[in-house]
This record gives C-alpha cells, structure tokens and sequence, in this order.
C-alpha cells in the first residue's frame, strides 16, 4: 500500500543515493558521508596507512613467509624443467635418455615443494592471524576510549555492527590476504625468472596479457570498493531491521505492524540485491578478460616457439618447460587478483572499523580540581541550533548537599546532568567541579570524582560482582556485599544458586530492570566519588521499594554530593536543596519547606503530586 | 512456483532481477531434505542453465592440454600450418571458457543471491507470524545468526552445484579420453584420481571440527565485544575498561591459537593435495616416457597426458570442496527449519467478529472489564499487573481470559489485536521519522495532533532534528529521554484508538504536573471507549470510573477512589504518597 513510502522512511535520505543502474562513476562516498549523528568512516588514506603500519609491524614474519615460499616455488619448478627436458631428449636422442634419473630428481624435488609449502601455510596463517588479533584487539581498546559524548550520540546499535559484523567481515580478508598476497608475488616473480632462465624470448611472450589484466584490473578496482562497502553496509542495515523486529516484537504485534516489517525487510533486501547486482556487473566485465588473458599466451609460446625452433634456437625442451611455466602461472595469478578483489570487500569492513580512528578527541584542557564545589556559570546548551535546552544557569553546590532537580518533562532536567557529569562540555558558559571544567577533563580524572547513573542500565556478561568491581578492581567480598546492602539489593541477590559469584548477563541468572537498577547503583557505592549524580536511577523500582532505597543510599553516601533528577516528588523533598527547572532556567532554588511557603511552582507540583488539589 | 515477477526474469540484465520475490512462498517442509529440494526446485531453471555453461567451460578447459601435446608434436614434425591451427583452436578455446566462465559465475551468484533472498524472506515472515511470541522463544542473537550465517551457508550449496557438475562431466569425458588413447596409463591414472580424493578425505572430517571449534570461539570472543560495546556507557562512566578489554583479548587469543590449529590441518590438506597429484604426475612421466622409448606413444601425446592427469585434480578438488558445502548446508539447513518449526504460544480461533462492547474477564484475578469505563487497577505487585496485562492481551495462554461468553483464544488473532490493544510498560519505539511512528492501523477518529496533545508529547518536536514530525528518531528512541518515549508511545496508543484499550503504567516517568494533564485528557479523549490503566498514581486513580484492587493476584477491593480512600486502610497505604 505504500511501497515507495516504506522505501523512503526506511533509508535515511543520506544513506543511499538513486540506484546504481547504469552508473558511470560513483561518488567515492556513496553517500555515506561522515554525518555528525553516525559514526565516521574512515577515508582510503586512513586505510592504506594503517595497513601499512599493520604489515610494517609484521615485516619480519611477512619476509620469512616470502623466503620458505621462495623455496617451496623453486622447488615447484623442478618437475616441468625436469619433464621438458626429457620430452627434449626423447624427441631428438632417445639413446642417451635416463627416465628413472629423471623421476628421482623430480621425487625429490615434489617432497621438498610439499614441506616447504605446508611450513609456508602454516606460517602464514600464524601471521595472519597476529595480524587479525592485533588488529580486533586494537578496534575494542580504541572503542572504550571513545569520548562519552560520542557514545552518547552514536548509540551503540552502530558499534554494535561495527563489532560484530564488520570484525567477522574483515576476518576471512585480511587474515588471508596479506599473506597470500605475499605468496603469490613470490611465486609469480619465481616463475617469471625461471622462465627467463630458460629462455628469455618466453617472458615477454608470457607477458604479453599483462596489460589486459592490468587495464581491466584497474577498471575494475576504481569502482568496487566503493560499491562494496555500499553492499555491505546496506546487508548490515537489512541485519539491524531484522534485530529491531526480533526485540521490539511485542509492539509490533500490539500495532499490527507485521506486514509493515516485512514490507520495509523486503524494501532492505531489494537495495541490498541492487548492489550486488552491480558489484555483479563489475566482474562480468573483469573476469572474462583475465580468463582470457590466462590461456592466451600458451597460444602465442607454441607459435613462437614452432618460429624459433624452425630456425634452431629454441629446443622441443625449452617449449615444453615454458608451456608448462606459463601454465603454472595462472593459479598464483589467479588466487592473487581474487584476493586482491576479496581484500576490497575486506577494506570496506576495514574501513568502517578504523573509522574509529577518525573520531575527534575531546578536547583536553587539563587541570586538577581543588575542593568539591560545584558551581554553574551562565550555562547554554542546545542539540539544534537556535534551539537552546539550556538558556544561561547559575548555580553553586556546596560539598556534601543532597539536590534535588525537578520540572516538567522536556525542561532540560537530563541535559544539565550531562553537563555536570561532564559527558558534554556546555556551549557557553561554564561547568566546574573543585574549579575545573569538568566537561574538559580526561574522563579517568573525571570519574574520580563525579559519576552519572541514568535509568539506561546494562548487565554484563560475568559475575554479578564482577558487575560491581568495575569500578574497584579489588573489592573484597565483604565490599560488594555492602555495596549490595545499600542498595537493598541484598536479599535478592543472596537467593542466587552461588551468591555474588553468580554467571548474571546474557545466558547467566536473569535479573529484572528494576534489579539492573540497583546494580547500577550498588558500582557507584563501590566508585565512591564525591559527587554522583543519579537522573531517574531509581525509575524502574516502585514507589516504596524507591523510596526505601534512597533512604539507606543516602546513609552511606552522607558527606557526598548527590544532585538527584526525578519525577518523583518525594525525593525532592528529602533533599536539602531543589532546583526548578523551567524552560531551561532555574525558576526556584530552595528547601522543600521554603519552596512551599513561598507557594510557586514546587508548591504547585507538590500538590498536585499529592493529589491535593 | 509462477510468480509475475519470474516471468520478467527473460531479456533481464542479471540472473537474479526478479527477487525479492512478492510472495516467497511457504516451504511447508517437515524435513531438511524437503527444505532443500524445495528450494532448490524453485530455482531450477538457474541451476540447469548454470550447470549448462559450467560443462562447456571446464570442457574446454579439459580440451588444452590435448590441443597443446598436438602443437608441440606439430613443432617437432615441423608442421607449421597444424601449430597455427592448434594454437587458433586454443584461442578460441580461451574465448568460449571466458564467455562460458562468467555466464556460470553470474548464474552461480545469482543462485545464491535467490536462494538467500527466499530464506531470508521467509524468516521474516516467520518473524512476523511469531510477533511477540518471538522474543520469548528465541535470542535475538539466534535469529540473527540463522538470517546471516546459516541462510548464506544454506545458499551457498546452491552456488556449488554448476561447478559440480561440470567438474563430473568434465572427470568422465577426460577419462574416457585417457583410456581410449592409452588404455594401460589411462586406467592407472583414472583410477589413481579418485583413490587420492579419498586418501585425502580423513582429514576432512577433523579439519571440519577444528573449524567449528575456532568458529564457537569466535562467536564467543564476538559476543564478549558486543557486551562490552552495549555496555559502553557504563563503563564510560564508571571505569573497568583495562578489565574488559583485557578479557576481550584473552577470547581473542583464544580464538587466534584455535584458528592455528585449524590452519595445520588445512596446510596439511593443501599439502596432500599437492604430493598425491605430483606423485600420479611422476608415474605418468615414467610409464609414458618408457612408452615413448617403445615408440609407442608420440611425445606430444605424452605432453598431453601430463597435462590431463594434472588437470584430473582440478574436477577432484571441487567435488571434495562440494562435499564439505553440501555438508554444512544441510546444517545449516537444519537450523533454519527449526526457527521455521516454532509456533506461536497460543492456538488462535477462527472467529473474526468479536464484540468489543462485551465484558472482558480474567478467570484467574476475577478482574471484569465492562465496556466504556475507565478503569484503574491498582496492584501491591508490579509483576502481576504485567501478567494480567498480558493474559488479557492474549500474548501468554489466555484460555482464562474471555470476551462475553467466548474464550479469547475462540477469536483470530489479528481481530484480538484489532480489539484489544495492549501498550506494555516499556513499549518500544521503532526508528524512522515521528510521523512514521504514526503509520499504523487506526480508527481514524483521532488525528496525530490530537493524541500529541492528549499525551503532552508536542514539546517533544522540538528536541529531534529535523522539523515537524519528519523529525527523526532513532534506533529504539535512544535518543529521547525516559518520559519522552513514554509519552511518544501514549500518543502512538491514543491515535490507534482500539476499542478496548490497556495501558500499563503509562505515567511512571512523567512529572506531576504532566501527569495530572495527561490523566485529564485520556479520560476525555477515549470518552465512551473501553480504558485499562494499570496505575497507583492517585492523579490517574482521581478520574477512573471504578477502581479495582488485586491483592496477592485477585481482586480484593473496588469502587470509587474516594470511597476506596475513606474506607479501605490496606488502599490508602498503597496509593497515598506519604512523606
């Protein structure tokens, strides 16, 4: 009912440009630009340099992997240098002619080709897969130091893809690539010399396809890249539907939007098949000139060599050996352009995960804070231009008081706690904590100090105290059960089969969000910094299990300061200080009962929280 | 199967120009083998006209060496007319197996481009079917995995089968030609082929396992990342970064020694694979030049035989690599039958005309719902007033649950969605544009505006780029606060407009003064319609019609919210705010 619809709403405009029928020449970007709300994809130079680094760090195993292929590929050339030579004979002195001698040096020679070449594969794959580790270990380490503010706003459904799909991507690529790249060079250049040794007219003969390939080759390399990574970027998109469907399906049933789904899955998939028709297209062109190229020459060795043997320069030998060279010559040929053509597939994954490179550091301005205080000055945020969540706040909090922040959804309640957790640095005016600007800080120092909790909590695959020692590497036993207790996550968690030490996250004991809550507060118990401020982080848990909750919280955090944004009223009026938020100003600052005498707006949500109106 | 679109398929640019195919059509398959011939008969035509240019290739490739003996035997007879010709001949050789080559290569991409199309197709409508049912029953890593890996691994076997063929004719015709030309080295040879394929095929079978065992390790490691990508705010937050990545790096290195051991036994493979054949190259060159000393066999002939029994190892080799692809597609395939094989949790009736203004009744918590009240229930317990949102719902057994004298499960499940609709305590938003949150089946008595309005949601434009409801939100509203999304899925709820509608804890993350609006203007806007809030907020309690109470899962008390107040202590304890 409305395909073309569902076509537009499920591709963000940018993503994909009008279909590739028919294009000439393809936007090195595709589209994807780097747009501020996703993550950047790194450029070619990003690429090729990193590579470069990739293989300069591994020179020594890639140069020993060239010399036991360089043995193995000798090795190799024996047999048909062995066989035309007697195929040689045979034709012109069969008296002098000795098979078994020839078959031995031959033997011989298979047996070193076979252990030289299962040692080179193996050290290969021992190579490659450094080269892999190295490389996926490198992407986590870079990702979790990832500016906040970028994890903010890129949400981790992108890294998530990048993680996953993109590491297994770039696996079977670049593992096997660089040292089968390596291998192949070695062999053809073999080949060619041995070739030349036999006689030299031949390798120009040989060559003689070589700029076909090239030519074709090249057409062919200008384009695919990109295409590729467009492929791949569009069968990840087809993914994050389907991964959409599968966790929001109770919605999706409630709002019968069954077909819907699978109307946009099939729109995905049609853009997915689109691409792969023209990466299709791409080889239909390239493949059959470098097959061409392959059998070509073995035609022009037997027609210069009837010329040459004519005139007695060239013997029965030297024509066999070097139509078997030239033979020998399609496989490393052709293993290396479909390796060379695998590699672009894998430098479109390649592409997306040091794309992670190209993130812009937050800027540091480094400087240690003195004292605890915090204080606001003339703070202004805004996501949109002209659109200012923040208008210009003022405040300051003294060590050890307990705020409440309230107001109507929307103020920018949640924003100003971003700015005092120093995920995002305030685009006028300033933020500071013991006088430094917490929004320019590195984030371990900030972290020593203030700590963010939100109703956002996640469960990590391990240990439920493993959850809680993220913070505190050595907590003992003792400390997480504290922990656990001042957050009245105690009894739940001591009705787990092996207590603390119970498998939790995915496949592990299953615990509830209202129980993921409490977790996430038990890690800043543990973290203990002297500010921690908590927005909805007891959302999830009802009224009284909340209220509860926050009252023995608050007897182990005394002399902290906590800077408390919820709905809940009764929060703020356990608070020493609230803040009104309105329209991005504070409207009222103040304790509850000041607030109340002064009946404005707190007095008025009070009332109507407590239904007394 | 005849589908419109397939009729296209004639005069296309690509083999695979007609999929995503408008009905992929239901495999009805019970067992994995159906599954596969299912399938496969469905594509029938690109497989045979495939197969069809994978035999001329690979015969012409098995036609050079024969062509290459005769040039040379040419040379050393000096006849230069038979060289031209021979080496013309293998020009045109080299022409028809490049056309013939990539006439194969696009019908082989094409087959598994159709073959992944349908699969993935269908399990998404088997997705679909399943709805909610789906979460519960499988991992949504369970179904990624089968929708990626095992539909590619599936199709795949299908890409194969050109090769296959080919490889298998061009094995027999190559064989044929060895024997009749030299029967004594031509049935060594044409024996000696297999027999090496089958020396090779021990260490198939562990080479497979250790591949299986570096894939778990992998997917593991993979997992492990996924955590810690999805817990990233956390960590940002908080710290343990070193302890994460340091584990990271153990799996990964884990998985870098299993991908070794594989690799061991896959250069051990590729090594056999160049000594057995090297070997029968050996006995040719020993037999066949014994014969040419007996003058009976010409040298070219022998030049020939080198090249057949070398060129004998190319059909071998695709037939073993068919076999381990056949292997793991039936795996594959086995798992995606399984996904297939999951029903729904409850049996849906036949009947489609249910009477929304009938009583809607829950045996298990005796709650009744009468049509055209406001009703709000209040429970000690969070979690049984989620188990009573979903029985009434029908998205667990609702055999308990019945619409005046019909048990819920009497009815088809799209005229219970229709009837009923349930908004779940956090009910998710699907990425796209505001408006495309909007874009479901409604009654069309309420606009977009007014159920913005009802849920104070307006204000929420303004926070997104973009403008007006082409604002986009994304990825699960990630990057709307906690009471913006629940305000957005009130909106989204009240737009619907369903005849009977309940709401589970609809407010929890809304201000107060938010709140009193919100409970004002949903009583007014589903005036005369059946409404169910699950709420202890005394706001929402204020304007229901009856309150009902459940105490330990049944109803223990109901009447006015006022009433209830004056009278009941066990009521005002749960709702009252006291402070």
């Amino acid at each position: 009912m409305k395909g073309k619809l569902v076509n537009e709403l499920l591709l963000p405009p940018s993503a994909f440009q009008s279909p590739p029928k028919g294009t000439r020449r393809i936007p090195t970007d595709f589209g994807l630009e780097r747009s501020s709300s996703r993550l950047p994809i790194a450029g070619p130079k990003t690429v090729n340099s990193e590579m470069y680094a990739l293989i300069k760090k591994h020179k020594r195993g890639f140069i020993s992997v060239a010399l036991l292929q360089l043995v193995t590929v000798a090795a190799a050339l024996v047999i048909p240098r062995a066989f035309g030579d007697l195929l040689g004979k045979l034709g012109s002195d069969p008296r002098h002619v000795h098979i078994t001698f020839t078959v031995t040096v031959a033997a011989g020679a298979l047996l070193v080709q076979t252990i030289f070449s299962y040692w080179t594969k193996v050290k290969a794959a021992v190579l490659g897969e450094f080269v892999l580790s190295s490389l996926r270990e490198r992407f986590l380490e870079k990702v979790v130091e990832l500016p906040p503010n970028v994890v903010e706003r890129a949400g981790s459904g992108e890294l998530l893809s990048r993680t996953t799909t993109d590491i297994d991507h770039i696996t079977w690529a670049v593992r096997d690539a660089f040292p089968i790249i390596t291998i192949c060079l070695v062999e053809i250049l073999s080949i060619l010399i041995a070739i030349a040794l036999t006689a030299p007219v031949f390798v120009a003969v040989v060559l003689v396809a070589t700029p076909a390939i090239a030519v074709a080759t090249i057409r062919y390399l200008r384009k695919s890249p990109q295409a590729y990574r467009v492929e791949s970027s569009s069968y990840a998109l087809m993914n994050s539907l389907l991964v959409e469907s599968a966790e929001a399906g109770r919605t999706i049933e409630a709002l019968q939007l069954g077909d819907d789904r699978v109307e946009r899955s099939d729109a995905a998939l049609g853009r997915w098949i689109e691409w792969e028709r023209y990466t299709l297209r791409l080889r239909s062109q390239w493949f059959p000139s470098i097959e061409f190229s392959f059998i070509f020459p073995l035609a022009v060795v037997l027609l210069v060599g009837a010329h040459f043997h004519q005139d007695g320069n060239l013997s029965i030998a030297q024509i066999t050996t070097a139509l078997l060279y030239s033979q020998m010559l399609i496989n490393p040929l052709e293993a290396l352009l479909a390796w060379i053509d695998e590699l672009q597939g894998g430098k479109a994954s390649l592409s997306r995960l040091l794309g992670i490179h190209d993130i812009e550091e937050r800027e540091i301005r480094d400087s240690d804070p003195e004292g605890n205080e915090v204080v606001g000055k003339d703070i202004e945020f805004g996501y949109k231009k002209g659109r200012d969540v923040l208008k210009g706040i003022s405040f300051l909090i003294e060590p050890g008081t307990r705020v409440a922040i309230v107001g109507p959804s929307g103020a920018g309640k949640s924003t100003l706690g971003k700015l005092l957790a120093g995920v995002q640095a305030p685009s006028a005016g300033k933020v500071t904590i013991g006088g430094s600007e917490i929004g320019y800080l590195d984030v371990e120092k900030v972290r020593r100090h203030v700590a963010l909790v939100t109703q956002e909590h996640h469960i990590f695959v391990g240990t439920l105290k493993q959850n809680l020692a993220l913070a505190k590497a050595d907590a003992t036993d003792a400390e997480v059960w504290d922990a656990l207790r001042a957050v009245d996550a105690e009894s739940w968690a001591r009705e787990f089969p092996a207590g603390i030490h119970t498998q939790v996250g995915t496949g592990g004991a299953r615990i509830l969000p209202a129980q993921a809550q409490q977790v996430a507060l038990a890690r800043l118990v543990l973290a203990d910094p002297h500010t921690l401020i908590l927005d909805e982080a007891t959302s999830l848990l009802d009224q009284r299990a909340a209220r509860h909750l926050e009252s023995s919280l608050s007897a182990v955090l005394k002399g902290r300061t906590v800077i408390a944004i919820a709905h809940r009223l009764q929060t703020a009026h356990d608070a020493d200080v609230i803040a009104v938020i309105e329209d991005g100003l504070i409207s009222e600052w103040g304790s509850h009962d000041e607030l109340i005498r002064a009946d404005g707006a707190y007095a008025h949500l009070w009332r109507s929280w407590r239904d007394e109106n | 199967m005849n589908t419109p679109s397939q009729v296209k398929q004639r005069g296309s640019k690509t083999p695979f120009d007609h999929v995503p195919f408008y009905d992929p059509g239901s495999p009805r398959a019970t067992s994995v083998r159906a599954l596969l011939f299912w399938i496969g008969k469905n594509q029938l035509r690109i497989i045979m006209t495939g197969s069809f240019f994978g035999i001329i290739g690979t015969i012409c490739l098995a036609l050079i060496p024969g062509l290459l003996g005769r040039g040379v035997q040419a040379i050393a007879d000096g006849d230069r007319d038979a060289v031209t010709r021979g080496a013309l001949l293998v020009i045109l050789l080299g022409i028809v197996q490049a056309f013939a080559g990539v006439m194969r290569h696009r019908r082989a991409v094409g087959s598994w481009i159709i073959a992944a199309t349908r699969l993935k197709q269908i399990i998404s409508r088997k997705a679909s079917e399943l709805g909610a049912d789906l979460p519960r029953l499988v991992s949504t890593g369970e179904v990624v995995s089968v929708n990626n890996n095992d539909v590619e691994r599936m199709a795949r076997g299908y890409d194969n089968i050109p090769r296959l063929i080919g490889a298998i004719v061009s094995f027999i015709y190559v064989s044929i030609l060895l024997i009749s030309s030299a029967p004594s080295i031509g049935i060594v040879v044409v024996i000696a082929v297999p027999l090496m394929s089958l020396g090779i095929a021990p260490i198939i079978k562990p080479l497979q396992d250790r591949e299986a065992e570096q894939r778990k390790k992998l997917s593991t490691a993979t997992n492990l990342a996924a955590d810690t990508v999805a817990g990233l705010r956390v960590l940002r937050g908080i710290g343990g970064e070193e302890a994460f990545v340091a584990r990271f790096k153990d799996a990964s290195q884990e998985v870098r020694v299993a991908a070794v051991r594989t690799a061991r036994m896959r250069s051990l493979l590729q090594a056999l694979q160049i000594v057995l054949p090297g070997a029968l190259v050996l006995v040719v060159i020993f037999f066949g030049g014994n014969l040419v000393l007996d003058e009976k066999m010409k040298i070219g002939e022998l030049l020939a035989f080198y090249g057949y029994s070398a060129f004998l190892v190319l059909p071998i080799r695709v037939i073993i690599e068919s076999a381990q692809r056949i292997t793991s597609a039936v795996v594959s395939a086995r798992r995606i039958l399984h996904l297939l094989h999951i029903q729904p949790v409850n049996r849906w009736g036949t009947n489609e005309a249910p009477n929304p203004n009938a009583i809607l009744r829950d045996d298990e918590s005796e709650v009744e719902i009468r049509h055209g009240e406001l009703l709000v229930i209040v429970s000690e317990s969070p979690l049984i007033a989620d188990d009573l949102c979903d029985r009434l719902g029908g998205y667990v057994n609702a055999d308990a649950v019945t619409l005046g004298t019909l048990p819920l499960t009497t009815f088809t499940r799209s005229a219970v969605r229709r009837t009923i609709f349930v908004q779940e305590k956090e009910p998710s938003i699907l990425s796209g544009t505001i408006g495309s949150i909007f874009e479901v089946k409604h009654s069309g008595r309420i606009s977009i505006e007014e159920a913005m309005l009802a849920a104070s949601a307006q204000d929420i434009l303004d926070s997104l780029d973009g403008e007006g409801l082409s604002a986009e939100v994304v990825e699960r509203g990630r990057t709307l606060s906690g009471g913006q999304r629940q305000r957005l899925a009130l909106a989204r709820t009240l737009f619907v407009d369903a005849p009977i509608a309940i709401l589970d804890d609809p407010t929890s993350a809304v201000d107060a003064h938010t709140e009193a609006r919100i409970a004002t203007r949903l009583a007014e806007i589903r005036k005369g319609r059946t409404t169910v809030i699950i709420s202890n907020s005394p706001l929402i309690l204020d304007k229901a019609d009856r309150v009902v109470v459940l105490l330990e899962g049944k109803v223990f008390a109901q009447g006015k919210h006022a009433d209830l107040l004056e009278n009941s202590a066990n009521y005002r304890d749960l709702v009252t705010r006291g402070v």
